[in-house]
């Protein structure tokens, strides 16, 4: 059973049938001023009321599409690709490379190449001491233990052209 | 009388919403619980201007009619894959935003003044009875358009969040009291008791304007 606020809502919206406003009306004829009050206050509301316009709609529109889809709305159809396929691939590029670089064959494929290289490798005489001395400003270099020059030796060729 | 209102044709006050239209919408909603972005935006170009202007009617404001309208949007598209049919995809829209709404209204801490109290049992209200108290008399010849406006605007933001979603959803948006009831989760009975306490409540606010016009 609808309540008194329920049935005076419906009575003022027009919504009772013609016999439930009848007897409404004639249970509550002391309502009618109001319903007119009512009805002028919906007027007052409808008229004044009016939808506000909605600016900047296509902004709105293009703002709330950002949120839902935010970077992929930017790139070409083919690079939406799922980001979980592109993670798989991105992962197994770089483990053939860490493979490539770091892998033993890839050691002895190529000739090695070093920085320095030994011309010459000589052994010290063990007759031979050398000492050096600094006194004085004079750095003096003693080597006890070397053979004479012999006498037919020529001192003014320098040694590059011997 | 038959309360119920129609199921098989929903109408949006006077424009009625042809089932094709009704149709349309249920495609653009398939394809967005497929992950079609671009079907949830044609839903978004078409819903966008009357839930601003539901939001903005409760709300009173336009930044935050905006901000709200895309969080609506937004909890629309998060929960669509949960829309089964049963209720018209608008409908469904309508509850979404005007929770939005109401819980924002909530949130700012709405100061309950003395209204209407819907859980008061009818019994207590007799019919006919002084219910409106007579405001004190105020001069308002000629008032102009924008001070009328102001005037039920600030009439408006006396009224609870619920009480607020029923008069705008009512007199501006001239739903039926079937979609209100389903845009707000509650029964038919309850929108009209709703619907007669803040009309109630607005007669008190704006006697002196609509008896002056």
């Amino acid at each position: 059973m609808k309540t008194f606020e329920q049935l005076y809502t419906a009575w003022v919206d027009g919504a009772l049938t013609t016999e439930e406003a009848a007897a409404f009306e004639k249970q509550h004829p002391e309502l009618l001023k109001e319903r007119d009050d009512l009805l002028k206050l919906k007027k007052l509301l409808q008229r004044n009321l009016v939808p506000l316009e909605f600016a900047h709609s296509d902004f709105f529109t293009s703002k709330l599409m950002e949120q839902i889809v935010p970077a992929e709305r930017s790139l070409p159809s083919w690079f939406r690709i799922p980001r979980l396929a592109w993670g798989g691939i991105g992962s197994f590029a770089v483990a053939l490379l860490l493979f490539l670089l770091f892998s033993p064959f890839h050691k002895f494929s190529a000739p090695p190449e070093y920085v320095a290289e030994v011309l010459k490798t000589t052994t010290t005489d063990p007759k031979i001491r050398a000492t050096v001395d600094s006194e004085k400003g004079i750095t003096l270099i003693k080597l006890d233990g070397v053979d004479n020059v012999p006498d037919e030796e020529d001192l003014t060729v320098s040694a590059a052209n011997r | 009388m038959n309360f119920e209102g129609r199921t098989s044709v929903l109408s949006v006050g006077d424009r009625g919403f042809s089932e094709s239209v009704e149709h349309d919408d249920i495609v653009l909603v398939r394809r967005c619980q497929k992950g079609d972005a671009l079907a949830f935006e044609q839903l978004v170009i078409k819903y966008r201007s009357k839930v601003f202007s539901m939001i903005y009617g409760m709300v009173q404001n336009e930044q935050d009619a905006w901000d709200l309208a895309q969080e609506g949007f937004l909890k629309a598209w998060r929960s669509i894959h949960r829309f089964k049919g049963q209720a018209s995809f608008y409908t469904w829209l309508y509850r979404i935003v005007t929770n939005v709404a109401i819980d924002s209204l909530r949130r700012k801490g709405f100061k309950k003044t003395a209204e209407f109290d819907d859980e008061i049992a009818a019994s207590q209200v007799e019919p006919g009875s002084k219910t409106v108290p007579q405001p004190d008399p105020m001069p308002h010849q000629g008032l102009e358009r924008e001070e009328i406006r102001q005037r039920i605007e600030h009439a408006i933001s006396k009224l609870s969040p619920e009480h607020r979603a029923v008069i705008v959803m009512k007199e501006i948006e001239e739903l039926q009291y079937n979609e209100i009831a389903e845009a707000l989760g509650c029964s038919i009975g309850t929108v009209m008791s709703r619907l007669f306490y803040a009309r109630k409540k607005l007669q008190t606010l704006l006697r002196d304007v609509y008896e002056n016009l």
